[in-house]
């Protein structure tokens, strides 16, 4: 019974990315120009650390091939959110602005439903040049590669699982839509730098405030050396991550339904 | 005597159409090959405004009532046809023109979000080349006019929407234009709010005869404030007159209300159909091209003891709405 | 009726069109300084990538085994970045997007129906905006890099010279960001011709790697391009001042802000013909 739930809400699911990619291709100009603009905006940022590369050969044992693996995963994990979810980026200003109200109408889940009721048609382009790039760059053996596809998964969902937690800060704190998006932002910010420069205060600051630690660094580092501790703790605060994001999300929506919240912008 | 002050000659504005096409594979058919379609915004319109008229301007929605305006006020090039407004070629002196005309396009704000009105007032005076002594005069009569004195300190974005309505038509007077273009300046008012606002538009047309174009869907604006009424539809204009002659063209129908003393029981009168009754009261709406009035008061006198009657025009929404759906057939 | 002798045409004063202007970008400040809590937050959006950058010169740095790099040391590589970031953040938001925003949402007929040009509105509007964010992003940004690299030596002459090439850099940005909002008038959606933008601004402006540690040959093209000349040149310039190399960036920065200047009142000029908007 679970499971058959469970399908449904695939079946949905799909048809509802379905239907929003339709929907944005009947711009066709825009459409192509986000998919293609944002493949030329990757590649750029992938220009960036060629010719630091070029200059530094190597940084504590980082190479080239490493940053590349790393956009590699950085171009897949979050784009797939993105392309799934992306109306999750939208719950703090639902919150605020009452529109909430609409996704409670239906007899669906809320979470899902203002998570799939968008998608980021930039994230496509960043999709194609993330397999491209895996394709034709990363070499790495079969075993590493689907390593990859897990941890890409894993990494996905303990992203969905912050922008969730930060967003539904909203039902709590007044006025946090901004802050909601640039705590995201600063997640991002960390991503496309080796990650083993990182040490002292800005690395308890990616654990804790920003998760970039366990969304980037500890995945990649298991693709260059699988370390089975380092996977079950990854996969740990994945779990614990997902957890304190429903209990947030949850608890907040009843408090929006009670009409308890001291932040309605009427 | 008055002289006009827009005059608008054969005006045509013809806009291309991507045609979409439905479904996924059509989607992708979309990307790579597009067929266009010519729509006529404006189709050959020719009509004039003298100066301190109050003009309505209505059509159903995509009838070309924007287009005209925007080419009215120099944002929108003709396809062809002549425009002169206050002497001006809009298109072509759309700056020179800028300095006497004002507007408020009711849906989008002017005034700045995050400041107080009195900001953006004085923005807009030095955007004017407003002499100083010239604008605190004007401010202060527009601020009594409107009664925003209380306002003029607070952020716009902590107003009501009655009030801040009040705020961005003060800031499209303060350069004392000559024409001022209103689209649905009392939308989403209430009842109070909008009959401050009608009050206003008349006054300011009356005492400094300020041409007013009008553009509204709400029937009330038009019957209150305008004398004139153009309507426009598929581009073309279908009727130029006075907003009573309204009325009376496009609708030969009455409505008679008939109160009687004693209980009503049978009312039957063939040409006139009953829209209302209560025990005591029945309410008639006559087309009076198949009977008169006269026909229907003398069954209600010979047949009941009438104490009260009246006798009104059908709503103007009705009368809107059956101009718009005549056109659609054609 | 000919409009020389339309009575209502408004002679042309030099002082009215001054206070036009000078009270637009005074609005676009005061607005921009109404929530004081919400320009120093975005002040710490340089101050992140100072602390990303001592991190990763830092590494790099002690793996080279060197003190000195091409003539730059740990610290003046920071402070550079640093600065250039300060800078570069004080531009956002770019008149392109605002720009679009404007085309679609239909208030563009609102600014189309006022006496001032469109594009004199962005650019003073730009101004007004982008000076408080400047002062706030200096200021913090200067803080973090004291606390977390130390002082560097900074000559007067350095900061002047490099504020006139800061100032003319902001020019250069403004009008190229406005041939890219004008594209808005024609296909509305112009995300991908920033993100292109955003990028060569990214790889040649000396944002995340300074072009002093260029390979040689690309640090040439770079140093031509016109986008390390908006932020990166007037951070050298201050870090490290020498006339001639004022001399040079000067030059270079005269060239590419003709050339923008030239294209951005022509596109302006066929943008307003072109220009359908929407509503109503």
């Amino acid at each position: 019974m679970w499971l058959s739930t469970a399908g449904k809400y695939l079946k949905l699911s799909w048809q509802m990315i379905k239907a929003n990619i339709l929907s944005a291709m009947e711009y066709r100009v825009s459409f192509l120009m986000q998919v293609i603009g944002m493949v030329v905006n990757d590649v750029g940022i992938l220009l960036v650390w060629v010719i630091f590369f070029a200059r530094f050969p190597e940084v504590n044992g980082w190479e080239l091939r490493d940053t590349i693996l790393l956009f590699s995963f950085m171009t897949i994990n979050y784009p797939l959110v993105m392309v799934v979810a992306a109306g999750s980026r939208r719950i703090a200003r639902a919150v605020l602005r009452g529109e909430l109200d609409y996704y409670l109408s239906f007899p669906k889940n809320v979470l899902w439903h203002i998570s799939v009721s968008k998608t980021d048609i930039s994230a496509i382009g960043d999709l194609i040049f993330g397999f491209l790039l895996f394709i034709f760059l990363v070499h790495i053996s079969l075993t590493q590669t689907l390593l990859f596809a897990g941890l890409v998964i894993i990494s996905a969902w303990i992203i969905y699982s912050f922008i969730v937690i930060v967003q539904s800060l909203a039902f709590y704190v007044a006025n946090f839509e901004d802050g909601a998006e640039q705590a995201f932002q600063s997640m991002l910010a960390f991503s496309f730098y080796p990650q083993n420069v990182f040490h002292g205060l800005l690395k308890l600051v990616m654990i804790a405030v920003v998760p970039a630690f366990f969304i980037i660094t500890v995945p990649i580092n298991l693709i260059r050396q699988f370390n089975f501790n380092s996977l079950l703790l990854l996969f740990g605060f994945a779990l614990l991550a997902w957890i304190l994001a429903l209990t947030l999300f949850k608890r907040g929506l009843k408090r929006y339904e009670s009409g308890n919240l001291i932040n309605l912008n009427m | 005597m008055s002289s006009p002050i827009i005059e608008v000659q054969n005006l045509r504005k013809t806009f291309q159409l991507k045609q979409k096409q439905a479904g996924f594979f059509g989607g992708f058919k979309n990307l790579f090959s597009s067929h266009y379609k010519q729509a006529h915004a404006v189709d050959d319109l020719s009509f004039s405004v003298n100066e301190g008229e109050l003009v309505a301007f209505i059509g159903p929605n995509g009838a070309g009532k924007s287009t005209t305006i925007k080419m009215l006020t120099g944002i929108l090039f003709p396809t062809s046809g002549s425009v002169n407004v206050l002497g001006f070629n809009p298109s072509k002196q759309r700056q020179q023109l800028a300095f006497h005309i004002g507007s408020v396009f009711g849906q989008k704000p002017q005034l700045w979000y995050h400041l107080p009105p009195q900001d953006t007032y004085d923005l807009f005076a030095r955007i004017y080349e407003l002499k100083e002594e010239d604008y605190q005069e004007r401010l202060k009569y527009l601020v009594e006019m409107f009664e925003i004195g209380d306002l003029l300190n607070t952020q716009v974005r902590k107003l009501s929407l009655g009030q801040r309505m009040r705020c961005e038509i003060v800031a499209s007077l303060l350069h004392r234009p000559k024409i001022i273009f209103l689209d649905e300046p009392t939308i989403g008012l209430d009842v109070i709010a909008k009959q401050t606002i009608r009050e206003v538009i008349k006054t300011l047309n009356e005492k400094e005869k300020v041409t007013i174009f009008l553009t509204s869907h709400d029937a009330g604006d038009i019957e209150s404030l305008a004398k004139r009424t153009v309507v426009i539809n598929h581009g073309k204009i279908v009727f130029d007159d006075n907003t009573e002659k309204f009325k009376s063209t496009y609708i030969n129908k009455k409505l008679v209300e008939i109160i009687s003393a004693d209980p009503i029981k049978n009312f039957r009168f063939p040409q006139g159909q009953i829209i209302e009754k209560t025990t005591y009261q029945v309410k008639i709406e006559l087309d009076t091209s198949k009977s008169s009035i006269e026909k229907l008061l003398e069954y209600a006198v010979e047949n009941f003891q009438i104490q009260d009657i009246n006798i009104s025009d059908p709503p103007m929404e009705e009368i809107i709405a059956t101009i718009y759906r005549e056109q659609a057939r054609e | 009726m000919n409009s020389a002798a339309n009575s209502l045409v408004r002679p042309r004063s030099l002082a009215a069109f001054w206070r036009k202007y000078t009270a637009i970008a005074q609005t676009s400040y005061a607005t921009t300084t109404a929530y004081l809590f919400n320009l120093l937050a975005s002040a710490l959006k340089p101050a992140i990538f100072i602390w990303i950058f001592v991190q990763l010169y830092g590494a790099t740095y002690k793996a080279s085994g060197l003190a000195e790099i091409n003539g730059l040391s740990l610290a003046m590589v920071v402070w550079t970045l640093g600065l250039t970031q300060a800078f570069h953040m004080a531009s956002r938001p770019l008149p392109a997007i605002l720009i679009e925003e404007e085309v679609k949402s239909g208030s563009l007929a609102y600014s189309l129906i006022r006496p001032y040009s469109y594009a004199l509105f962005h650019y003073f509007n730009f101004l007004g905006r982008a000076f408080p964010t400047l002062i706030a992003n200096g200021l913090i940004s200067v803080l973090v890099l004291l606390l977390l690299v130390g002082t560097i030596h900074l000559t007067i002459p350095g900061i002047v010279f490099g504020l006139v090439l800061l100032f003319f850099g902001y020019t250069m940005e403004f009008s190229i960001s406005l041939i890219i909002g004008l594209m808005a008038f024609w296909i509305e959606d112009t995300s991908a011709l920033r993100w292109i933008y955003s990028k060569g601004q990214l790889i040649f402006g000396g944002m995340i790697v300074p072009l002093a540690l260029f390979p040689e040959k690309i640090r040439n093209i770079a140093e031509l391009l016109p986008f390390s000349q908006f932020y990166y040149a007037p951070a050298q310039l201050m870090i490290s001042f020498d006339i001639k190399l004022f001399e040079r960036f000067a030059l270079i920065q005269f060239f590419w802000l003709t050339v923008f200047s030239i294209i951005s009142y022509l596109c302006y000029k066929k943008g307003i013909r072109h220009v359908a908007i929407n509503g109503g």
